[in-house]
């Protein structure tokens, strides 16, 4: 176990700055999770603290020595690749075995480590296959045996489950979470799959072209995105954004023809004009009529999504605005039907959109 | 519809058929040629059988030499070629993959200009530069020796720029995945590089083998002893015998003789070959 210092980190290719000043704590025996869309600077981060790539400026910590000038091998640190990295004129035993052949260890030492690692991963029938005559999960796997066998304080992931199938994915992030409670090391895990980064991590990190956005647990990171771009990016389907303003200590909602407030508390904003107010589709409720006393906004449903357990209704509100709605209730309503949405306003996040940051205001709403 | 088949089939095969006997026709004659004595290989016509001298031929040919060249058996050429072949290959590969080694994996100053400075002798064969080329030789003393037959042929990296083709199909991340494991280039090299180009290896190692043994300008220049006589330019000189008739069947038998080395290079090789070539999975 070891934690990971990042203190104000840089990295720059040529005049082009891939990463801007990044500082982050990762505990001891944590599964922090990096995620971000493509090209936000996700495996730069991870190759720097592998010592891949150099580090601009800034510096890197693990167990509070600053490793900026240490070799990779040095760091007591093991990487799995993305696509694998398998040496393929190797069995999966000499592949596994070549890191501890190169430290020195001796032969019944490395029989006796690999025999123990195999038989965790499940790939004790494999070893004298080459990676060629390996699926697609078993070279995982023996990537990750690789990985596994020097016994190092951190494992970096970079996009690891990113070439398997949906099913096979989801059991292997099931067995990488289940190593982990076993295993007990510091693991930095890139993906941009947020879905991966929700189940897996004790932590996550959202970055955003070179940035970090936020950081903070799952349940923090769904519950109270700091930013538009963390509320976006957390959860799926994505979040709803509609344009709203208060006015006389009321949320107005700026959809043309249609009226909806809420009540606002009274409190001081600079800009009461211009809000975003963010809505998960979990938290909107769909009906074909409205009851008496009851709010909502007339839309018409554009397309149904039924994923078994659940239903996406994607409604079609005026001017080219819409809304995604989730539920796992069975509506009798069909596609092009009338409905109208109706909202809690205790589920709403409120932003300001020029600085995109969240509105301390979104709490006191009720 | 099925008569258009036929047709296709007989003309197809028709065209197969007709390269072959081009192609084999004359490597008859040759080992025809080889199995009889002197005078049957001197009247009309010529045999389209074998006689029966294959045996003595072969004796007289290894061990007693042919025409002019009688003191050099032709044994001693086909191990001077074979030298001389095996010199050019295993240098050439040697040089080759050590230069794209370090212009694909290192990062030094005027590394692309190295890269092209080796790229340029692409442009310079050794029928180029012969003159200066046998001059420094010549100079250096290697005149009738296994060194110059060798190195200046070796001098070119013509292979650098197809092992730098190599290195860049394999990923970037077998690399790092070695640093990982703690290998420093040199382990690289030898653990992960070297086994993982070994098809292209032997590739190289077929047509370079080939190259060399068939020099023939470059060792005739420089070779004046005629215990370094190599085979190929060795028959040409049989051909120039004074005083008698060439004796055509031991010339036949030489350039068959000459015909082995290469022809089992190429067949132990082969599958290696053929992957070499063709393989673009790594
Ligand atoms: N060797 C390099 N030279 C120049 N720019 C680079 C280099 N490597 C990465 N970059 C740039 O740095 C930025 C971050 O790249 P990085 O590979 O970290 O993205 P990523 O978040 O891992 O994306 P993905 O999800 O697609 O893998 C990109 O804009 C990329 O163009
Ligand atoms: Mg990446």
């Amino acid at each position: 176990m070891a934690d990971i210092l990042l203190e104000d980190l840089v990295k720059t290719y040529g005049d082009h700055e891939a990463i801007h000043r990044i500082s982050c704590h990762i505990k001891p025996g944590e599964f922090m999770v990096i995620v971000g869309p493509s090209g936000c600077g996700k495996s730069t981060l991870l190759r720097m603290i592998a010592g891949l790539e150099t580090v601009t400026r800034g510096n890197i910590r693990i167990n509070g020595q600053c490793v900026n000038r240490i070799e990779p091998k040095d760091r007591d640190i093991a990487m799995v690749f993305q696509n694998y990295a398998l040496y393929p004129h190797m069995t999966v035993f000499n592949n596994m075995a070549y890191g501890l052949k190169l430290r020195k260890m001796t032969k019944p030492e490395i029989q006796t480590r690999v025999r123990e690692c195999a038989d965790l991963l499940q790939i004790g029938h494999l070893l004298d296959r080459k990676p060629k005559e390996l699926s697609g999960g078993q070279r995982q796997r023996v990537a990750m045996g690789r990985a596994i066998i020097r016994k190092p304080s951190v494992f970096l992931f970079d996009e690891p489950l990113s070439n398997l199938d949906a099913k096979l994915r989801q059991s292997m992030r099931v067995e990488l979470k289940g190593l982990h409670t076993r295993l007990k090391t510091t693991m930095v895990y890139v993906t941009h799959d947020q879905v991966e980064a929700m189940t897996l991590a004790d932590r996550i990190m959202v970055l955003n072209e070179g940035q970090i956005e936020q950081v903070g647990t799952p349940d923090v990171l769904y519950e109270r995105p700091e930013t538009i771009f963390t509320a976006q990016f957390i959860g799926s389907p994505e979040m709803n954004f509609i344009k709203a303003r208060i006015v006389d200590q009321t949320l107005v909602f700026d959809i043309k023809d249609q009226g909806i407030s809420f009540p606002a508390p009274d409190i001081e904003l600079s800009n009461t004009e211009n809000l975003i107010c963010g809505i998960r589709p979990e938290h909107i409720t769909l009906h074909g009529a409205l009851d008496s006393g009851q709010a909502g906004i007339k839309g018409r449903i554009q397309l149904i999504e039924r994923l078994g357990s659940d239903t996406l209704y994607y409604i079609d509100l005026s001017h080219d605005r819409r809304l995604t709605i989730k539920t796992h209730l069975n509506l009798p309503l069909q596609i092009h039907d009338e409905v109208y949405a109706g909202f809690s306003p205790d589920r709403f996040h409120l932003f300001d959109p020029a600085s995109g940051k969240r509105l301390p205001l979104s709490e006191k709403i009720t | 519809m099925v008569e258009q088949k036929n047709a296709a089939f007989f003309f197809n095969h028709a065209v197969i058929i007709l390269g072959i006997i081009v192609i084999c026709f004359p490597l008859w004659i040759t080992f025809v040629a080889a199995t009889h004595d002197a005078v049957r290989m001197t009247q009309a016509p010529l045999p389209l059988l074998p006689g029966d001298r294959l045996f003595e031929n072969i004796h007289t040919v290894l061990f007693d030499g042919v025409g002019n060249a009688k003191e050099q058996p032709v044994w001693l050429m086909l191990v001077n070629s074979l030298v001389m072949a095996m010199s050019i290959a295993v240098g050439k590969i040697c040089i080759s993959i050590l230069s794209a080694f370090a212009i694909v994996y290192f990062d030094f100053r005027f590394r692309m200009c190295f890269f092209w400075m080796i790229f340029i002798t692409l442009m310079l064969p050794v029928e180029v530069r012969i003159l200066p080329t046998y001059e420094v030789v010549a100079n250096l003393g290697m005149l009738n020796s296994y060194y110059g037959l060798s190195i200046p042929l070796i001098a070119s990296a013509t292979a650098t720029f197809m092992f730098r083709q190599v290195f860049l199909t394999i990923p970037d991340e077998m690399l790092e995945a070695a640093r990982m494991d703690g290998a420093g280039p040199i382990r690289f090299f030898w653990d992960i590089l070297l086994p993982m180009s070994r098809t292209n290896i032997a590739a190289l190692f077929v047509i370079l083998f080939i190259y060399g043994w068939n020099q023939y300008l470059w060792p005739l220049l420089i070779t004046t002893d005629r215990d370094m006589y190599t085979i190929v330019m060795g028959i040409k000189q049989m051909l120039e015998a004074v005083e008698e008739a060439p004796e055509w069947h031991l010339i036949m038998m030489t350039a068959l003789l000459a015909q082995i080395p290469p022809i089992m290079v190429v067949l132990t090789m082969q599958r290696l070959f053929v992957k070499g070539l063709t393989e673009t999975e790594k």
